[in-house]
């Protein structure tokens, strides 16, 4: 198998090709934007190419001792949160394939959706706080996904 | 949507817009054609309404290739492209506000085909339940817009009179004619809390500016509840910023359920791909308005 050049380098050459070659040679208005989103499109898969195995596996290395902390203070089992707990658990992977890792990833979701509603249900504040830190961590990943986003057909 | 160019049997040419749906697999939001054109022949009667004239509507889709809904043609670009353009956005904003204010005027009897529901709050429990069902519906957990469903719950605002929505009121849904701007695109309309198109607005100009709305938000409210005549303790930045998140379910369903569709391979397209996007921002806006507003509400009850 060849990777270099690496994968988030051909699609970021994609995206390179879509926006310096085909889009300046399009006039039809309805392709342009297509391209467009294509472009962007591209560019992304070409982020997420390069880190999201990374970037799982680190949120999923957090959402873990949050879950436990919320299951020990306001969602003692049973409950919605100490099940999704156990699930995690018993569903982390070393595998490095992206479809077992995108499992074990909606397991943590799961599991940190469940201790969120938890903490909130039970009024503690900084629990929720603590929750509210780690979806940000994921909104910062979703920015950082769109580099350069524009709505298309407003360029 | 597209331009019609007729001319009658009689000689007669007119210009109409005919509204018509997408091909299905590359559609990426629902709507229904009959409801939209019985809400546009009421709406039509409506005073002090500003919207095209429905003319003719053909159910038949074996005729234009869809269901098609025929209007009056008004000449003028979008507001949208107006303000893109260079419009005062300040003479604007008052502008814009009275014709939200419009629509939270019509009541329910004025628009019989809209079901009403019992209540105000039957109806935004209902809405509640579409954000948790929407927090519940993607194939992978989806943890930010779980945690929006929660707290919307959690902070319920006090109910107004349940009136008409657009709920796709922004500029780009309103043409700048001449002779007077005119709302479009009703086919998402519904009776529910008046409040909502103002938070729509927010959000969506949020994504897409200019937000009139930021010029001067006490203003712009002030001036909402003056032609509405609901008091200071109904619409305040708290409810507004409340409502910015409540009031985007439709859209974010439509985003959401196409993304899913194609996570389970039913559905293509590169729009749907892009349109993730969209799902992210909403998510960014709708935590910071969160946050923002626990601090609002935090800072009330401690001066209280």
């Amino acid at each position: 198998m060849i990777t270099r050049p690496t994968t988030q380098q051909v699609l970021e050459d994609c995206a390179r090709e879509v926006r310096e070659t085909l889009m300046p040679a399009l006039t039809d208005p309805k392709l342009r934007v297509t391209l467009e989103m294509l472009e962007q499109v591209l560019a992304q898969c070409a982020l997420r190419a390069g880190h999201e195995m990374a970037w799982m596996a680190e949120e999923i290395a957090a959402i873990e001792p949050y879950v436990q902390q919320v299951v020990a203070t306001v969602a003692a089992a049973p409950s919605a949160a100490a099940d999704a707990l156990t699930a995690l658990r018993s569903g982390r992977t070393d595998s490095l394939h992206l479809e077992d890792r995108s499992h074990e990833y909606h397991l943590a979701s799961e599991a940190l959706s469940c201790a969120l509603e938890a903490s909130l249900a039970a009024g503690n504040q900084a629990l929720t706080a603590a929750g509210v830190t780690l979806l940000e961590r994921r909104r910062d990943r979703e920015t950082d996904l769109r580099p350069n986003f524009f709505f298309p057909g407003r360029a | 949507m597209a331009r019609v160019d007729l001319t009658w049997a009689d000689g007669t040419e007119e210009t109409l817009v005919m509204r018509g749906d997408p091909p299905p697999d590359v559609a990426t939001l629902e709507s229904d054609r009959d409801a939209e054109w019985a809400l546009l022949e009421a709406l039509s009667r409506v005073d002090g309404l500003s919207v095209p004239k429905a003319r003719f509507y053909c159910a038949d889709p074996s005729i234009f290739g869809t269901k098609a809904i025929f209007m009056e043609f008004v000449v003028g670009g979008s507001l949208q492209a107006a303000l893109d353009g260079g419009l005062d956005q300040e003479a604007t904003a008052e502008r814009f506000i009275d014709l939200v204010a419009a629509v939270a005027g019509v009541e329910p009897t004025q628009v019989p085909s809209l079901h009403c529901p019992p209540s105000w709050d039957d109806y935004i429990d209902g809405v509640l339940d579409r954000w948790h069902a929407l927090a519940r519906s993607h194939p992978e957990a989806q943890p930010i817009t779980r945690y929006l469903a929660a707290w919307l719950r959690k902070r319920k605002p006090a109910p107004l009179p349940l009136r008409l929505q657009h709920a796709d009121l922004q500029a780009g849904n309103v043409v700048a004619a001449p002779d007077g701007w005119r709302i479009v695109d009703w086919e998402f309309a519904r009776i529910g809390d008046p409040r909502e198109d103002l938070g729509y607005y927010n959000a969506y100009s949020g994504a897409v500016p200019p937000n009139l709305s930021q010029i001067d938000l006490d203003r712009f409210l002030r001036r909402f509840r003056e032609r509405t005549g609901f008091g200071e303790d109904a619409v305040n930045p708290i409810t507004f910023g409340y409502f910015t998140v409540l009031s985007t379910v439709t859209s974010v369903e439509g985003l959401v359920a196409a993304s899913g569709s194609m996570a389970r391979n039913e559905r293509r397209g590169i729009p749907i791909s892009f349109n993730t996007h969209l799902i992210s921002i909403g998510s960014r806006n709708f935590l910071e308005a969160v946050q923002a507003l626990e601090a609002a509400i935090a800072a009330a009850e401690e001066a209280a």
